[in-house]
């Protein structure tokens, strides 16, 4: 297998942190409420996003996702009092990484989406392929022989 | 602006759809009026928070809040009221709009008003106008009540039983008020009543409590080790049509077949009925499984059904995983069939390298005896001391000065009935002295506290001895006191300038000397730029009460009270406040910019103040000036928070668990909080909040145990460094470094993992979402890389 | 003489035999010795000579052998933080990077600051004894085994050898390619102002075998105060002079590592987003995962067990080892640029400006320089702050 395919359509993968109470829910409600989007995202369901560690992101790209979204409760309404206060705090300085390391830090998102806001978790990733799309194959994709 | 509502969180108006560019707000629509007196008491903040919201969905939507008085009373309000005007660009205009008319072109409106702070007389464009209506009492409120048998206010909201010191509590006995039954009020004023109400309403049975449970009973566990061989059970679901319909379910069977560790695979209909759980418990036990993976919807909604189901057969409920393919795959790609079965190949494959690693779990219990140690002996914590005692806990109860009392010893009678405050603790000391549960301790200091619920070990210091005893729940009751005005109005310097509290001892003690001229001044160093940022709740009231006895003592007495808004919010406050204002004292109003000076000249004291109404500067020569201070928590607060390991903030009060779903909990498990510690709030307050802590408190007590799941934070002690970044990390308490090692209380852990996640060395682990399993299901994202 | 906290002095060891053998005045020494010898300390942390090219960190409770150590070693390059043992009241000389180290070993409990004394040196670095011996080969024309010692003095480094002694300027080492390690280059923190005492020979006036010292601290002033009181040391309050020449050549020494910088780092500066990203997996694919760097560093809390060590899986296929991503990701906050992992790494990887590349970028967004006080690093932060994006 060629990274990024070769001469076929280029179809990302990405990978999506959820947390229990807020995304994971707010997906839920997404398929619930039948809001299509892309099927390019798969799901990994912690209990919180604290518990994101960043390693997972890099891990991610290593493994040769395209993107990684990671969500959780919106400011103010974690279930865990500020676990997602952790999760802003190690997204800047993950981000600050990815630009230095010359991955195009938009592959990396951070979206707060609760458990009603099934539209903005359609929404966001549609935004989130849209952008990977563009962007093309990850250059961290492993190369295969 | 709700995203699930019918514009899809979109501000528009109703009549053309169109997004406004100008948006307006008139306050107290039908409240505080002759009708309806009282104060709504939500709108203000409800009305700031929407202009917040508009404005952050479309920063260049002006937004106009017409106001009469800015009741920013509560917890952290007053500060968001601020940044709504400072840093948001709310714009507030106090005044009563006098007039709406619509442009029936265009169909904006015009709203006529006249600005209270400046005289000027004005018309507003707006495109759109939000009116905060009154909150009025539930139609049935009468029915309800004739059937209950209890009475009705004037207003038609729910008689408590005494408005001070039974707000729960009906003539009824054994019927109790939670939330805007009783007259409106906000989330965390309505949820600690609720709390309250729940410990009230165990009394009469408290005796039956823990009885009458029937326990389920299940065969052993059979023992499954990680390092057995993985025997995965595939159940694929078609849920109907919602899944198979879309996802080919057939070639997603056919796929796990090809999985490792996959001994058996199974397609359905309704997984989540009856027969097919029966035929997962036969698969479990004919294929010797020990781990069971279904694809169907949420585990939201049936985690728990297929946990049992496992569990009922002797298989621990950590070795099942969920794989979602309907609501996260044939729901939201419903025209891409081929690349929904491809995706929920994906997910499976995912589900199944994690289940691969997945371990049996224990749940944890840990026993919580029946004692709470209640600190501070004010009218919060022997309230709470009492309840408790009376639902038959042990109680300690720990004050630091001499005698019982609190605050409330100083006072002479309580806002807004007029209750003498010594009637509100009298009854209360000798009810606490004479409990057989209550064990008092005054006049001591609390030295330390080490441990978690059911474990606490406290330290207390009572002149030379010490006394060490354990204890299970703590209730933190420390109250606040005033700021030392120092520097505030010539306070220090002028004899004749006094705070609240000198005023209500002369009141109580009879000693004030006949008065002329009185000058009130509120907000003195509370609502500051920096600092004591916020209201004290309790002092609008406080001067209101005051001026009427200067004025009933002294009939000729001018008396002037100088505000910035007044904030008579509580129930019958509004009403208290209209009648004093009709009796004539003077309510003068300045701004934070233009604050009253308060000078000597030529012997004589002298009070200037701008009045914005009159547009003038006026002069009083007062014999007697008093300052309704800020307040602060209590001096000990401090020392106390490190000890409990607690959060404080702003002005030393404490900080809850969550400020609306919370309010009387603190994050670490078993300990709470009520009365002035948590924020500055009058007796009514503190009475309820004290009951609604006391009823948190009694839910661990009562159960007599508390659980955790399998999914805590485990340390391998080899590895681990005790570097702390996971205490620092854990919003509960549940580390701790016992002679420099690091351990994790299992009881108090939520399991949240952030802790986990900090880790530099991976000593730190989460049951159930190990590092480990989680690098399985990323690595089977692509699966680029075949192990 | 009354010492106070944030007053400067001049002061030198009474002992002649340490005045000479000291760097400057032999002051250090003669503190640090006083402080065992008088039980304000129970050891003490130095590094004894082997020979011009190696020191070996010793822990020690002998005043003797701790004058025994006077003098510098500016061809090594070992960071005395992880040697750091609190347990007991301990004293060491530190360089601005041991005691950054320190402090954010303190940080992550490694340390207990209260037992630690830092007699802080100025330092304008140190050079890879490995590089050195090269020099004095290539350069020199000597025999690196017959170097008996060392010195620094006015711009140059001085050998001396049985022979007699030969001396060359830094500046046209450097040229060369030789002279002082990179990290020491653009390192810009001179004067260990993170420390109890700051001392140097910057401001001391020309001729006096003396030591600057700036007092600042309470623990510093103890340490001082014993010297005096013990006889160690004699000492006088250092002249508005003296404490301008200090600040002019630290402003110098700054204002050539920022020179440095920009001339170290412009290469990687002027690539593309991909094109650093080639860089960095090109740079890292020597890499054969053996975990030196990490050992070494004063900053990493972790023993052996580590989640860079343990994350490691099928590195022929992946772009760069998750090794070195979590060991970046592990140091975006706190890296303090000592250069230690580049020191010991066998595939020549430049390990020190790779590491400050990443770290500067958070250290500027989030305000935050590790190593001179107490605050919390930003992976320990657990309040939200306001950013600058």
């Amino acid at each position: 297998m060629q990274a990024g395919g070769g001469v076929k359509e280029f179809v990302p993968k990405i990978v999506v942190f959820c947390c229990n109470w807020c995304s994971y829910a707010g997906a839920d409600m997404a398929g619930v409420s039948r809001m299509q989007y892309p099927p390019n995202i798969r799901i990994i369901k912690v209990m919180c996003s604290g518990r994101i560690d960043p390693i997972f992101v890099l891990m991610s790209f290593m493994e040769g996702t395209d993107g990684v979204l990671v969500t959780g409760c919106h400011i103010g309404d974690c279930h865990y009092i500020n676990g997602n206060y952790k999760t802003q705090n190690r997204f800047e300085i993950l981000s600050e990484m990815m630009n230095e390391l010359g991955l195009e830090k938009e592959r990396l998102r951070l979206e707060w989406i609760s458990a009603t806001e099934g539209e903005k978790f359609a929404n966001v990733v549609k935004e989130v392929v849209e952008q990977v799309k563009k962007l093309g194959p990850s250059p961290l994709k492993p190369v295969i022989e | 602006m709700n995203a699930a509502g019918p514009t899809g969180g979109h501000i528009v108006r109703p009549s053309d759809g169109k997004e406004p560019k100008k948006v307006a707000w008139i306050q107290c629509v039908g409240s505080r009026t002759k009708e309806r007196p009282y104060c709504s008491r939500v709108c203000c903040m409800y009305a700031t928070k929407e202009a917040i919201i508009t404005k952050e969905h479309t920063p260049d939507i002006e937004t106009h809040i017409f106001y009469m008085d800015m009741r920013a009373y509560g917890k952290g309000f007053e500060e968001y009221y601020r940044r709504a005007e400072e840093q948001i660009g709310v714009k507030y205009v106090r005044g009563r709009p006098s007039k709406v008319s619509e442009n029936p072109e265009t169909g904006d409106l015009t709203i006529r008003y006249e600005n209270l702070d400046t005289g000027e007389v004005g018309g507003l464009e707006a495109n759109m106008l939000v009116l905060a209506c009154a909150g009025v009492p539930t139609d049935t409120n009468k029915e309800l009540a004739k059937i209950l048998g209890v009475k009705l206010d004037e207003n038609g909201f729910f008689q408590e039983k005494n408005l001070p010191l039974a707000p729960i509590e009906t003539d009824a006995e054994g019927i109790y008020l939670a939330g805007c039954a009783q007259g409106p009020k906000d989330i965390p004023d309505s949820v600690t009543q609720a709390s309250g109400a729940a410990a009230k309403a165990i009394m009469p049975i408290v005796e039956a409590r823990g009885e009458e449970i029937e326990e389920v009973e299940l065969p052993e566990e059979k023992e499954v080790k990680p390092t057995d061989e993985p025997r995965i059970g595939v159940f694929v679901c078609r849920c109907g049509v919602n899944i198979g319909r879309i996802v080919g379910v057939p070639a997603v069977v056919e796929y796990a077949k090809t999985l490792p560790n996959v001994t058996f695979v199974n397609e359905d209909i309704f997984t989540c009925s009856d027969d097919c759980r029966g035929r997962i418990k036969a698969a479990i036990e004919k294929y010797d499984l020990n781990r069971v993976v279904v694809a169907a919807c949420s585990p939201r909604t049936h985690e728990g059904l297929f946990r049992d189901t496992c569990r009922e057969v002797g298989l621990n409920p950590y070795l099942f995983e969920f794989v979602n393919i309907r609501d996260q795959c044939s729901w939201v790609h419903m025209n891409e069939p081929e690349e929904a079965t491809e995706k929920a190949k994906d997910l499976l494959r995912m589900g199944v390298a994690r289940a691969r690693l997945l371990e049996a779990e224990e749940e944890g219990e840990l026993s919580v005896g029946p004692e709470c140690l209640v600190i501070g002996g004010g009218i919060a914590g022997m309230t709470a001391a009492l309840e408790l005692a009376n639902m038959g806990f042990k109680i300690k109860l720990v004050e630091r000065e001499q005698e019982l009392g609190g605050m409330l010893r100083n006072l002479y009678k309580l806002f807004p009935t007029e209750t003498p405050a010594e009637e509100a603790i009298a009854p209360k000391i000798r009810a606490a002295y004479e409990h057989k549960n209550i064990e008092i301790y005054t006049g001591v200091e609390i030295k330390d506290i080490k441990g978690y619920i059911g474990n606490f070990e406290v330290t207390i210091s009572k002149k030379d001895s010490e006394d060490v005893f354990n204890i299970s729940t703590i209730i933190v009751a420390t109250g606040s006191q005033e700021i030392d005005a120092t520097g505030y109005y010539g306070y220090g310097e002028y004899d004749n300038v006094v705070t609240q509290l000198q005023l209500e001892r002369m009141l109580k003690e009879g000693t004030l000397k006949e008065l002329k001229n009185v000058v009130i001044i509120n907000c003195v160093g509370a609502r500051e730029e920096e600092g004591k940022t916020y209201c004290c709740r309790f002092g609008c009231g406080t001067s209101i009460k005051n001026a009427k006895y200067i004025k009933e003592m002294y009939p000729d007495a001018n008396v002037f009270i100088l505000h910035r808004d007044i904030r008579t919010v509580g129930k019958k406050g509004e009403e208290y406040y209209n009648d004093v204002r009709a009796n004539g004292v003077k309510f003068i109003r300045f701004s934070k910019d233009k604050k009253p000076l308060v000078f000597e000249e030529g012997g004589k004291l002298i009070v200037k103040v701008y009045d914005g109404l009159l547009r003038t500067d006026l002069e009083i020569e007062p014999d007697l000036v008093v300052l309704t201070t800020a307040t602060e928590g209590a001096k000990g607060a401090g020392a106390l928070q490190k000890m409990l390991k607690v959060p404080i903030g702003a002005g030393n009060f404490f900080h809850e668990a969550h400020v609306k779903l919370r309010p009387l909990d603190f994050a670490t498990d078993g300990i709470y909080l009520c009365g002035c510690a948590h924020s500055p709030k009058g007796v009514v307050d503190t009475i309820t909040q004290a009951v609604g802590a006391a009823s948190r408190a009694s839910i661990p007590m009562g159960v007599g145990m508390i659980k955790s799941e399998g999914i805590t934070a485990v340390i391998n002690p080899e590895a681990c460094v005790n570097c702390g970044i996971c205490m620092t990390m854990c919003p509960y308490g549940a580390i701790r470094m016992v002679d420099g090692v690091t351990e994790v209380i299992t009881a108090v852990c939520k399991g949240c993992g952030t802790c986990v996640a900090a880790c530099p060395t991976g000593a730190l682990e989460q049951r159930h979402y190990q590092n480990k399993q989680i690098a399985s299901q990323i690595k089977n994202v692509c699966r680029l890389v075949v192990e | 003489m009354n010492i106070g906290t944030g007053k400067c002095y001049l002061a030198w060891a009474t002992d002649e035999k340490t005045r000479e053998k000291g760097s400057s005045g032999g002051f250090v020494s003669a503190a640090l010795a006083a402080a065992l010898d008088k039980g304000v300390v129970e050891r003490v942390l130095v590094l004894k000579k082997h020979d011009v090219f190696k020191g070996i960190p010793t822990v020690t409770s002998d005043p003797k052998e701790v004058l025994d150590c006077a003098g510098a070693l500016h061809m090594t390059a070992i960071n005395l933080a992880k040697y750091v043992d609190s347990d007991v009241r301990i004293a060491l000389p530190a360089k601005p990077c041991d005691a950054r180290g320190v402090i954010e070993r303190a940080k992550r409990n490694q340390v207990n600051l209260d037992n630690v004394y830092m007699i802080g040196l100025n330092c304008a670095g140190t050079m890879h004894p490995v590089k050195a011996r090269k020099m004095v080969k290539e350069v020199y024309n000597l025999d690196p085994n017959a170097v008996l010692s060392e010195e620094i003095s006015k711009g140059k480094l001085i050998l001396k050898t049985s022979e007699g002694e030969k001396s060359i300027k830094i500046d046209e080492l450097e040229r060369q390619g030789y002279g002082r390690r990179d990290a020491c280059k653009y390192c810009d923190i001179n004067v260990p102002k993170m420390t109890d005492l700051a001392c140097g020979n910057w401001g001391v006036p020309r001729g006096r075998k003396a030591t600057f010292v700036e007092v600042l601290t309470e623990k510093g002033r103890e340490i001082f105060k014993n010297a005096v009181d013990a006889g160690y040391v004699e000492c006088e309050p250092a002249s508005d002079k003296s404490i301008e020449i200090r600040e002019k050549i630290d402003q110098a020494m700054k204002k050539l590592a920022h020179e440095w910088h920009e001339k170290l780092f412009e290469p990687i500066n002027k690539l593309s987003d991909s094109e650093r990203l080639e860089y960095y997996i090109n740079a890292f694919a020597g890499c054969t995962g053996c975990g030196a760097c990490k050992k070494v560093c004063p900053v990493c809390p972790c023993g052996d067990d580590a989640k860079c060590t343990m994350t490691e899986f099928q590195s022929e296929v992946h772009r760069i080892r998750m090794f070195n991503m979590i060991r970046l990701l592990h140091l975006m906050d706190s890296c303090i640029g000592c250069g230690r992992c580049e020191d010991v790494c066998p595939a020549g990887i430049p390990l020190t400006m790779i590491h400050m590349r990443f770290t500067e970028r958070v250290q500027k967004k989030l305000d935050y320089v590790p190593g001179i006080d107490m605050k919390k690093p930003p992976f320990f932060e657990t309040e939200l702050k306001e950013v600058q994006k």
